[in-house]
């Protein structure tokens, strides 16, 4: 083999490899490498969900706007009628979990011993009890429990709200602490049974609790109200 | 042996200068491919100094391999087979083992001793 031609081909292939390495180089220093696309396409999907939710929440304000005017023009008729309206949507808002709440209640922390010890039927289990007790107002790590909340079990978090959140889980209740605290503790009840799980619940009363309103946008899709027969 | 470095400091110069933008999607497989070419220049050279270049064998391994490796690592995306890890082991291990003998044919010809066995 001739010597020359070979270091020729040599010299060829390797300037065909420096293209090859510069153009990769200007890619990665352009796009940052491939944990960054993968960054940039979770981001992108976030952002897609936060647009939808942006537009479902400023068709809300719409309605909302387009409602107060009603209230308003019959308000200039009957101020009497508008006062009760308005104490119904409070109390409406209040039930529905759109309002921050406060009272007296308790704060319960629910921690684990071993990893992965809290399961989402867990915390379920907690918040049946706690409205079976009277409970009116339940908040998660701030997540305040409606009625389309879902706690589910996504990887190695639990999901509440569709937030991810991983132990100690704080409660927020408000209600008669007195009560909740008795469902909660007695014999062979849910703090019992957790801790035979390495799942320790520690409960606190507190005479002013804080609970959150639900952060996200409630939106129905499909259901429409049935006007009521006479 | 001064030919490669020159050759690959005007590829450097060249890809750096010329307009070539790997789309992001394809970047993955490209690197692969760099890989597989890297290795093939370092086994052409060590094939060089051991006497044994075909220039016909040099070619058509430096662009079959990188080829290869990015088909292959584009098939193992699709069917969500990491063959990629394959491609890195295979050709990973073989420019270390093959900078190695370079190093020992150059330290040979530096000090005339026979270094060949460590």
């Amino acid at each position: 083999m001739n010597k020359k031609s070979g270091q020729l081909a040599i010299m060829f292939v390797s300037m065909i490899l420096g293209i090859m390495l510069a153009a990769q180089f200007k890619n990665v220093q352009r796009v940052g490498g491939s944990t960054s696309i993968q960054r940039a396409e979770e981001l992108t999907a976030r952002v897609q969900k936060l647009t939808q939710e942006n537009e479902d929440l400023q068709e809300q304000i719409r309605q909302f706007q387009q409602r107060i005017r009603e209230y308003e023009q019959s308000a200039q008729n009957t101020g009497q009628l508008a006062q009760t309206v308005e104490n119904e949507l409070q109390q409406t808002r209040m039930l529905a979990g759109l309002t921050d709440v406060e009272g007296p209640g308790l704060i319960i922390t629910v921690d684990e011993n071993i990893p992965m010890a809290i399961q989402y039927d867990n915390l379920l289990t907690i918040v049946n009890e706690l409205n079976a007790a009277g409970a009116e107002a339940i908040a998660i790590n701030e997540e305040r429990i409606i009625a389309t909340t879902e706690i589910r079990n996504a990887g190695n978090h639990i999901n509440i709200n569709t937030t991810p959140y991983s132990p100690p889980y704080v409660f927020k209740v408000i209600g008669d602490a007195e009560n909740l605290e008795k469902a909660l503790t007695l014999r062979g009840g849910v703090v019992d049974m957790l801790s035979t799980y390495s799942i320790t619940v520690r409960i606190q009363k507190a005479d002013n609790v804080m609970v959150p309103k639900y952060a996200g946008a409630i939106k129905f899709k499909y259901a429409k109200p049935v006007p009521p027969k006479e | 042996m001064w030919l490669p470095i020159l050759g690959l400091i005007l590829g450097l110069a060249l890809g750096y200068i010329l307009p070539v933008n790997i789309p992001t999607a394809y970047a993955p497989y490209v690197s692969i491919a760099v890989l597989a070419a890297l290795d093939s220049v370092f086994g052409g050279v060590r094939a060089w100094l051991e006497k044994k270049f075909d220039i016909e064998v040099f070619v058509s391994g430096f662009f079959g391999n990188a080829i290869l490796a990015a088909v292959l690592a584009y098939i193992g995306d699709r069917l969500d087979i990491p063959i990629y890890l394959a491609a890195i082991f295979a050709f990973g291990t073989r420019l270390f083992q093959n900078f190695a003998i370079i190093r020992r044919y150059i330290l040979k010809s530096i000090s005339g001793k026979d270094k060949i066995e460590d």
